[in-house]
């Protein structure tokens, strides 16, 4: 039986029904009396100087309210890291990319907006542009941003063990260069803001984003003025993926003329301003060299990574931080040393994408490693148990990993894959690989990285719980809810939730580094331990025992031993209010993760993470030699996280990290030409659909991790970094053919078939 | 994306709506409007007026006859995908539609609204915005092309899925029009001109797909990557028919995705007519096939790519069709 009421049980999110049945209410579902619509006026020029900006002609235009420029705006900076930041809500002097900010208006339609937007007139001098990260670190390169003359905004070093000592005691060294293509989000609720404005000049923000207090410090920043000023309310999310941690223009210019014209102002992106001017996973050039002891061991591996960066930061520094850091793990590297940076070009701007900066890293580690493999005489599935990391080792770089179920979940999706039966004996086109990886539970950010949670028990025995957390169509806050109802005994329907609303709900960090279970999933347990201890003092006085006593259960308290000795929990109430205490009881939780910060990182080593996930993605394809077309027949999905809260939300993670994994291995590539997108919409960006997926087998690894609440890691991004590599290892087993560069389409197979088939003759 | 302003009528009878037709210069057609609507927004077709032909009576039906098959043009691709009179007998026309986009545009796209699709250009189907990068492209009322820069020449392409199929059988159709009704050929409705891509006259309204009895073997085959979404990067239709003495009387090879038009590999065809059926002849049709067509870099696909890809599916379909 088991040890718990709620966790573990496969609960249908609490906004399930909502959602199914239309009536949830997203960022552009909301409506406000006398409601103005915005439109944001974007570069056609992917580098030039603004020389002029004529609002004339559009202000003149019937029913619009407003329109603003560059030179309108307080001349502050903001950006997600706040050491990075380089870009201001409306460009002021210069334009870096075909579709940064030049203009807004607001109208009372949008086809009024849309009609104003097309009478400003801006004159620009166009200046030259870069679009390849290597031609813009050359000397002479056109320059981005005047502060970084060589267009290199971020760079990290990081060396331990004895890297030079360690190439030359290595048996056998490996040396290739990958390459991986610029992926979209491509969240299916498209990014709206909507402001409000009271008496008191303060405004009150709805937008679609995933971290409500960041989003709350930025927008003060830009607005230049305090953040008291500010309220920031997240609605249903639906979909960030790391897009929606950052401010955009539409934020800004709904909160702008909220104030300035005391009217609520919507803003909503289109699918293509999604696709041009948000983020989008950082393309890489990766050169890896590893070298190798005769029995196996990996003795050192040596890091050069390039990250094109677009024309603005984002998440620049912490970004390539954690490329580095999350090579570390999951296999015992003694030597290692990692050059990284990130560099600005004239194109859409690189962030935070699930993962953030190690896909594609770990696609070069798992691709070499069956490349090793191979040359060595070696299975890759015995060579990665070799290396594998173990919990409490003591880690070259000490990192804390408490917890650690990697080689479990080798074994179990080399098994469920048919690794034994199928590795190397499939008829030619068919194939299995596998590839593993290892996540952070929320990394410390820099800024907050707290978590804060209020537990209230009202007079009628209902439970209400704020939260900080943000839940974007993950199911934090049913996995939070269900947190607060088994440390109160109380069955989850008892529990209400309050999230993600900066004016009352506590600080913390949002849905970022799939930090949100272990962060504020504490902070709730914490909270509702607070609160229970005041109740169950209570019931002990009345009971004459102790409170170590007692145990809370299916909505009762009883003596431990003697179970039929207690009361309900609506009598615990009563009792609580006549023994005359204070009502509603409340409690608190403020939980701060027992980890350094990256930044302090780069120059020594600690711990990174409250705790480590480990994960082994196995999958199975065919490939059709004809065409070159590939199929996914089957994803295995074996994931250590922890203790799974809701095994149902951790298999929605997983599947959704098999479709992630896929587009970026076989189906997804934002296509720029010139600094422009040539594919902006769902038509031509090919993200796989409901066709393309395959079979999937989740298989959850408990490790009970000591610093998760009941045992729980992450299970959102980490899941995002094997899939993509282990397709690419399976195809390899297919067709002989080692793909370097993502993603592997029909036409890359095609010709490589063609030219190995040249090459047999 | 939203669409601009227009008038919208919904005439009665095809007569009338013909009549609107031609006298309204700025009107336009509408019957399911799943390319039309997207185009509208993108605002390379600013219609003043829209023809919604929803109302006609009698122009949504699937008949078969000794004469041979009647399929009237407001009958939706989801109504002929599912046929199962079309699967069984004409298969090759159900399965055409079955590849059409997605479900919904299966349901909402009409056969006449699929085989007047517009040409399609990656410098075209696009945005205001995306558009406004750089001057305006020659079928979006320009004076330039973006695909061959110094020509005068619109090469945009024709992506439909249903005409190629129909074309291989041989189809008819039936046109309303102010001076009464004509029938021509599916083939000739295609002008080839990428700037105005179909042959019809002011006024003019297809009301009528007509296929003759076709006793041989049809095939339609699409190369795309996904298996649901897109317009055929290239695509074919096969139609073989064998004489009494097992002699090839007809054949027939139709391509989309690589000319402004569904494209006819004639040549090929009497290579693959005049036989025998080997691997060599196939080799050699689809040698020929591919010098026909004239892929250009219209899409997201190279005319390299998209001209390989056409000689793979004609010998794949070569070989399925004798299977």
């Amino acid at each position: 039986m088991s040890l718990f009421n709620v966790i573990g049980k496969r609960e249908p999110m609490l906004d399930a029904l909502e959602k199914a049945t239309g009536r949830a209410k997203f960022t552009d579902d909301l409506t406000f009396p006398g409601m103005l619509f915005g439109k944001i006026l974007r570069s056609p020029h992917p580098h030039a100087k603004i020389l002029h900006v004529d609002l004339s002609k559009a202000l003149k235009v019937k029913g619009v309210h407003g329109a603003i420029c560059g030179r309108d705006i307080p001349k502050k900076k903001y950006g997600i890291v706040p050491m990075a930041k380089d870009e201001y809500a409306l460009a002021i002097d210069k334009v870096r990319y075909i579709g940064d900010e030049v203009a807004a208006v607001v109208a009372t339609s949008i086809e009024v907006a849309e009609e104003a937007i097309s009478k400003i007139h801006v004159d620009y001098e166009v200046l030259p542009a870069v679009f390849d990260p290597l031609e813009a670190m050359k000397p002479g390169a056109p320059v981005i941003h005047d502060e970084v003359p060589n267009n290199v905004s971020a760079k990290i070093r990081k060396e331990f063990g004895d890297v030079e000592k360690a190439f030359f005691e290595s048996d056998e060294i490996f040396e290739d260069d990958f390459e991986t293509q610029p992926v979209n989000h491509a969240p299916l609720e498209p990014h709206a803001a909507i402001g409000l404005a009271d008496h008191s000049g303060k405004v009150i923000l709805y937008s679609s984003t995933q971290i409500p207090f960041f989003l709350r410090r930025n927008l003060a920043t830009a607005l230049d003025i305090p953040e008291s000023r500010v309220r920031i309310i997240k609605p249903k999310v639906g979909g960030g993926f790391g897009q929606k941690i950052d401010l955009y223009a539409k934020d800004f210019c709904a909160a702008f003329f909220a104030l300035k014209t005391k009217k609520p102002v919507k803003f909503v992106y289109e699918r293509e301003e999604i696709f041009t001017s948000t983020r989008q996973r950082h393309p890489f050039k990766i050169h890896l060299k590893t070298g190798m002891k005769r029995d196996g061991t990996i003795h050192v591996q040596q890091f050069k990574a390039i990250a094109d960066g677009g024309a603005y930061n984002s998440t620049a520094p912490l970004m390539i931080t954690l490329a580095c850091y999350f090579i570390m793990l999951p296999y015992r590297i003694e030597n290692l040393l990692f050059e990284g940076c990130h560099v600005y070009t004239n194109k859409p701007v690189g962030g935070a994408m699930r993962g953030h900066g190690i896909p594609q890293v770990r696609f070069a580690v798992e691709a070499q490693l069956d490349l090793i493999a191979e040359k060595m005489g070696i299975d890759p599935f015995e060579l990665r148990l070799k290396n594998a990391f173990h919990a409490g080792e003591p880690h070259p770089a000490k990192l804390l990993v408490q917890s650690c179920g990697f080689s479990d979940t080798l074994i179990k999706a080399a098994e469920a894959i048919g690794w034994k039966e199928k590795r190397g004996k499939l008829p030619f086109g068919r194939g299995i690989g596998l590839a593993g990886a290892s996540f952070p539970s929320g990394v410390s950010n820099m800024s907050h990285i707290s978590s804060g949670a209020v537990v209230k028990i009202e007079r009628d025995a209902s439970i209400t719980l704020l939260t900080g957390a943000a839940d974007i169509g993950q199911g934090a806050e049913t996995v939070i809810s269900q947190i607060v109802a088994e440390e109160m005994g109380v069955p989850l329907e008892d529990i209400r939730i309050t999230a993600a609303d900066t004016e009352i709900t506590p600080l913390d960090p949002g849905t970022f580094g799939s930090g949100v279970t272990l962060r504020a999933g504490n902070a709730a347990k914490m909270a509702a331990q607070s609160a229970k201890e005041k109740l169950l003092e209570a019931v002990a006085e009345k009971l004459e025992v102790e409170i170590h006593q007692l145990e809370v259960k299916d909505r009762r308290i009883y003596v431990k031993d003697q179970p039929e000795k207690g009361m309900s929990f609506s009598e615990a109430i009563k009792v609580y209010q006549y023994s005359d205490r204070p009502m509603p009881i409340i409690g608190r939780g403020s939980y701060m993760p027992p980890a350094k910060e990256p930044t302090t990182l780069l120059k020594e080593d600690g711990n990174f993470s409250p705790a480590y996930s480990f994960m082994t993605q196995a999958a199975e394809v065919e490939v059709d030699t004809t065409t070159g077309k590939v199929k996914v027949l089957k994803m295995v999905a074996a994931h250590d996280c922890g203790r799974a809260i809701n095994p149902m939300l951790v298999e929605g993670q997983l599947d959704g990290s098999v479709v992630g994994g896929m587009g970026q291995a076989l189906y997804e590539d934002v296509l720029i030409e010139k600094g422009q997108v040539i594919n902006p919409s769902f038509l031509d960006y090919g993200l796989p659909t409901a066709m393309e997926i395959p079979s999937i087998t989740s298989i959850e690894v408990e490790t009970d991790d000591p610093e998760g609440p009941f045992g729980a890691k992450e299970s959102g991004e980490g899941t995002q970094l094997a899939p993509a590599p282990a397709i690419i290892n399976a195809i390899y087993d297919a067709i002989g053919v080692r793909f370097k560069s993502l993603p592997v389409t029909p036409e890359k197979v095609l010709e490589a078939l063609q030219e190995k088939k040249g090459k047999t003759y | 994306m939203r669409l601009p302003a227009f008038d919208y009528i919904e005439p009665k009878t095809l007569k009338e709506a013909a009549k609107r037709l031609a006298s309204n210069k700025g009107a336009v057609l509408l019957a399911g409007g799943t390319d039309l609507l997207v185009n509208m927004k993108h605002r390379v077709i600013m219609p003043k007026q829209i023809i919604h032909l929803k109302a006609l009576p009698k122009l949504q039906y699937i008949t078969s006859g000794k004469e041979g098959l009647k399929i009237g043009a407001l009958t939706t691709l989801h109504e002929i995908a599912t046929s199962p009179m079309l699967k069984e007998r004409w298969n090759i026309i159900a399965q055409a539609a079955q590849e059409v986009g997605a479900y919904a545009h299966q349901s909402m796209g009409t056969l006449g609204g699929n085989l007047c699709q517009e040409n399609r250009c990656r410098f075209f189907n696009q945005s205001p915005f995306w558009r406004g990068v750089r001057p305006p492209c020659l079928k979006a009322g320009g004076k330039v092309c973006y695909v061959v820069p110094k020509g005068n020449k619109c090469y945009s392409t024709y992506c439909g899925d249903m005409a190629p199929a129909l074309i291989a059988l041989g189809a008819q159709i039936k046109i309303e029009g102010m001076e009464g009704e004509r029938s021509l050929p599916l083939k000739k409705l295609y002008t080839h001109n990428g700037k105005k891509p179909l042959a019809l006259k002011k006024g003019e309204i297809l009301k009528e797909v007509f296929v003759p009895p076709a006793s041989g073997k049809a095939l339609y085959l699409k190369w795309r990557v996904r298996e649901s979404l897109e317009f055929p990067i290239v695509s074919l239709a096969l139609y073989v028919e064998k004489d009494q003495k097992d002699q090839i009387k007809k054949a027939r090879i139709v391509f989309s995705g690589v000319g402004s038009g569904p494209v006819e590999a004639t040549l090929a065809e009497r290579i693959w007519k005049a036989g025998p059926l080997n691997e060599q002849t196939i080799e050699k049709v689809a040698e020929q096939a591919v010098k026909e067509i004239s892929p250009m870099r219209t899409s997201i696909h190279s005319p390299a790519y998209k001209r390989k890809m056409a000689g793979i599916l004609l010998k794949e379909a070569l070989k399925q069709i004798y299977s």
